[in-house]
């Protein structure tokens, strides 16, 4: 009788192991695919790819030669054509990280953030001491705006699916609206449920 | 003397003017006054959208989802019926009627 009770316990002990919620820490950089939607693999991915071709394009030296300093650049939108949501900030936060350290590339800061930053400066002029207060007019111009577009592809039938995105990065002069870089990653998934 | 005077007047008139016309760059356009003007009134709206991702998605036909989806539609329309009719119940015979599970017609057909 105590053996049954034993082993009843036992089982509900085990039970209720294997259905408690679990959680493991994995490494950023190794990301398994689950549902074969956009992933942290794939940001990772098209960043890599993105910091390789921009910082090797001829852009930039030509730039640099030409007027003697480094391009200083900012980003404008992305826009997500594809059919999944997709955050276009995680691998481009990884390619404006990429442009400072190398010390290569100037950025300034846009949208919102720069919005923050007028209005913290327009604060200033009524609180600030005159020796600390920052004037107006006086932000870097930049010399390149960096835009993008998210596409994909999808072909589904039955359990199978190939999905196909497309990733590209365009960067212009502001100045003479003249094209220098574009960018270009595409990533292909064949998903079977 | 006082056409020194107004000549003067004119002549400082002139570089002030002068001072205040913006210098221009050789080869640029004539008319950049007019785009100027258009591009540096009610811009923000445009720049709002900078360093954001514009998100413009669609739906991909998946065999296997939609499937799955039908079948969510399915269930959630049966239980609404389900529900309107013990919905109707109630307000025929009135809620309070405890014996009405065993007098309407869908509780028969059990």
């Amino acid at each position: 009788m105590r053996s049954i009770k034993v082993l009843t316990l036992l089982t509900v002990i085990l039970f209720s192991m294997s259905c408690a919620h679990k959680v493991s820490r994995i490494e950023p950089t190794e990301t398994p695919d689950i549902s074969g939607k956009w992933n942290n693999t794939d940001s990772r991915l098209t960043a890599d790819e993105m910091i390789k071709q921009c910082l090797s394009g001829g852009w930039l030296s030509e730039f640099t030669d030409k007027k003697g300093k480094k391009p200083v650049v900012i980003v404008g939108m992305v826009s997500n054509k594809s059919h999944e949501h997709i955050e276009a900030e995680t691998f481009i936060k990884d390619l404006e990280r990429a442009f400072i350290n190398t010390s290569k590339v100037g950025l300034v800061q846009s949208g919102k953030k720069r919005e923050e930053m007028r209005a913290e400066k327009g604060d200033q002029q009524s609180n600030a001491s005159v020796s600390t207060m920052k004037k107006f007019g006086l932000e870097n111009g930049a010399d390149f705006i960096l835009q993008g577009s998210i596409n994909s592809i999808v072909d589904a039938y039955k359990r199978k699916k190939t999905v196909t995105y497309q990733i590209n990065l365009e960067l212009t002069n502001i100045e003479t609206n003249e094209m220098v870089w574009i960018g270009d990653k595409k990533i292909s998934k064949y998903v079977k449920n | 003397m006082k056409k020194i005077s107004i000549s003067i007047f004119l002549l400082l008139f002139g570089i002030v003017l002068k001072a205040q016309e913006p210098t221009k760059v050789p080869d640029q356009n004539p008319d950049y006054k007019k785009s100027e003007n258009k591009y540096t009134k009610g811009q923000e709206k445009t720049l709002q959208g900078m360093n954001t991702t514009e998100q413009k998605t669609y739906k991909a036909y998946d065999w296997t989802e939609s499937k799955n989806e039908k079948k969510v539609e399915r269930v959630a329309f049966r239980r609404k019926k389900q529900l309107a009719r013990i919905n109707n119940i109630c307000h025929v015979r009135g809620c309070n009627n405890m014996n009405r599970y065993h007098t309407h017609p869908i509780f028969h057909r059990r």
